[in-house]
Formats: C-alpha cells, sequence, structure tokens
C-alpha cells in the first residue's frame, strides 16, 4: 500500500512537471548589413528578445500593424529588449524597407 | 558640308575614347578613397536641398536619413583613411561626380512642389543605382588594401537599402500625385455638370 501512494505521488509530480511552463528564454537578433537577423523568430509569449545593432548606423525596431511598440533609436553597437506577448511585424522606421517578424508557438 | 561631317565625328570619337582610358583605369586607394567620400558628400547635398526645398513629410523623412546615413559612412571612411595614413586624392571618377552632381544641384534648385519632389527622388533613385554600380564594379575590385576593401564592403548594403527605401517613397509620391490629379478631375467634373444645370 505505502509503495502505491508513492507510486501515486511521483505520477502527480511528474504531471505537474509538465504542465509547468518552459522558463522565459532570451533571444537575440543581430541587425546587421541592413537586416534583422535571423528576419523571423519563432519563440514562446513571455520570451524576451533582444535587438543587437553591429550597423554602422542608426537603427530602429517598431511594431508594423498599430505601432504599439517602438524602440528609440538603437546606436551602432547598442541594443534595445522586449518581452514578447502576441504576433508581431516590425520594421525600422529609420530604413522602412527593413522588416521582420516574432512569431508565437 | 561631307568634311566638317567626318571632322566633328571624328572630334566626338576621340572626346569619348580620351575619357574612357581616365575612367577605366585602375583607382589607386588614395582615389578610391577621395571616390567614397566625394559621393556620399554628393547625397549629404542633395538631402539639405531637399529639406530646403520640400515641404513632403515622406520626402523629408528620406532626406533626413540619407544625411545621417552617409555622415556615418563618410566619419567611417575618414577615420580609416587617417588611420592608414592615405590621402584623399582627386581623379577623373570624383571629378565627374562632382560636375554631374552640380548639374543636378542647379536643376533641383530651380523645381518646387510636387516637381521638386518629382525631380529628387528620382534622382535618388538614379544616383544610388549609379553608386551601386561603380562601388561593385570599380572601388571593391580595385581596393587593395583589405581594410578599405570591407568598409566599402560594408557600405554596399547601406546603398542598396537606400536605392528600395527610395523606390518606395517615388511609388508613394507617384500614387499620391494620380490621387490629386484625379480628384482635381473630377471637381472640375462636378463643377462643369452645375455649370451645365444653371
Amino acid at each position: 500500500m505505502p509503495s502505491r501512494s508513492y507510486l501515486y505521488l511521483f505520477s502527480f509530480s511528474l504531471l505537474a512537471l509538465g504542465c509547468q511552463k518552459p522558463a522565459p528564454k532570451l533571444y537575440t537578433v543581430e541587425i546587421k548589413q541592413m537586416k534583422f537577423q535571423p528576419a523571423e523568430l519563432h519563440l514562446n509569449k513571455g520570451d524576451t528578445v533582444l535587438w543587437v545593432n553591429r550597423d554602422i548606423l542608426p537603427h530602429n525596431v517598431t511594431e508594423e500593424s498599430g505601432k504599439t511598440w517602438s524602440s528609440p533609436p538603437i546606436p551602432s553597437g547598442g541594443s534595445w529588449r522586449l518581452v514578447a506577448q502576441k504576433n508581431a511585424g516590425y520594421y525600422c522606421n529609420i530604413h522602412p524597407v527593413m522588416k521582420g517578424k516574432l512569431l508565437i508557438e | 558640308m561631307k568634311k566638317s561631317k567626318i571632322l566633328t565625328s571624328f572630334i566626338a570619337f576621340a572626346m569619348v575614347a580620351a575619357s574612357i582610358p581616365a575612367i577605366a583605369q585602375k583607382l589607386t586607394d588614395p582615389e578610391i578613397a577621395s571616390v567614397a567620400v566625394v559621393a556620399n558628400q554628393i547625397d549629404i547635398d542633395n538631402a539639405k536641398i531637399a529639406k530646403e526645398r520640400s515641404k513632403d513629410t515622406e520626402v523629408l523623412k528620406f532626406a533626413q536619413t540619407m544625411a545621417t546615413d552617409h555622415k556615418a559612412v563618410i566619419d567611417k571612411a575618414t577615420a580609416l583613411v587617417k588611420k592608414l595614413g592615405v590621402t584623399p586624392k582627386d581623379n577623373a571618377t570624383s571629378k565627374k561626380l562632382m560636375a554631374d552632381a552640380a548639374a543636378t544641384h542647379k536643376m533641383l534648385r530651380t523645381k518646387t512642389g510636387h516637381a521638386f519632389n518629382k525631380a529628387y527622388i528620382d534622382n535618388e533613385v538614379s544616383y544610388h543605382k549609379a553608386v551601386i554600380e561603380t562601388v561593385e564594379k570599380t572601388l571593391i575590385p580595385d581596393a587593395e588594401n583589405k581594410e578599405l576593401k570591407e568598409l566599402l564592403e560594408s557600405a554596399l548594403p547601406i546603398f542598396k537599402t537606400h536605392l528600395e527605401h527610395a523606390e518606395m517613397v517615388q511609388k508613394k509620391h507617384m500614387s499620391k500625385m494620380m490621387n490629386e490629379k484625379k480628384e482635381k478631375e473630377e471637381k472640375e467634373e462636378k463643377q462643369e455638370k452645375k455649370k451645365d444645370k444653371y
């Protein structure tokens, strides 16, 4: 009988662990050669995205559809971070042909 | 008559033939540095004229980006030539760029309103196409110094992005002009119909 209780307890713990949300991760998007690299990022809600500007020019990241979020100008060598909450297309509002996507899985 | 035609043709041919070796000749690193600085400075000057003459938000924003970006490239080139101990040297290509730019600036200063915006953005499209070609086909292959070559290679995506941006503004401006023309025509048509009624 005690061994059966342990089995239940063990199974319950496994189940609880399985239901736990994965710990938020940090993803880096490099801004290099006038491109967001990677241009499409697959991530989970709550993960953090860090944009690092490796170009010699300032860039910016702005949510495309409703401009719900926007970074200040990111200088050469600078970075900016955002906790991703939902799918978003974004672009650089200094160089509007530069585009990227955050895709929540 | 025939003689003078032959003479004119000969002079024209001689002029073209004389100009080709000067431009087609392999450029030295000091000459490449000069072309790079001049080409960037020309677009900063174009942007300055746009800021003086345009009221269009898109055009002004584009001009500001050109001024900031080309200044950043010049700063990088200046720092590199200083480090390498190279003095930029005028040459046929940089002189031609300057002469063409002087003519363009003169033309731009004669225009206002939509005509200016169109002339400015059309020139930005063709200018960036020409600069990309020069960097790809002449400056990068001719550059001897590794760091100078790398700088030119890193500037290329900037110029290509500028070209795409200029084409985007050109397209928007064109559709804006078409819409305004259509609205004007519709208004005139309505007024004509009103006149006919009375």
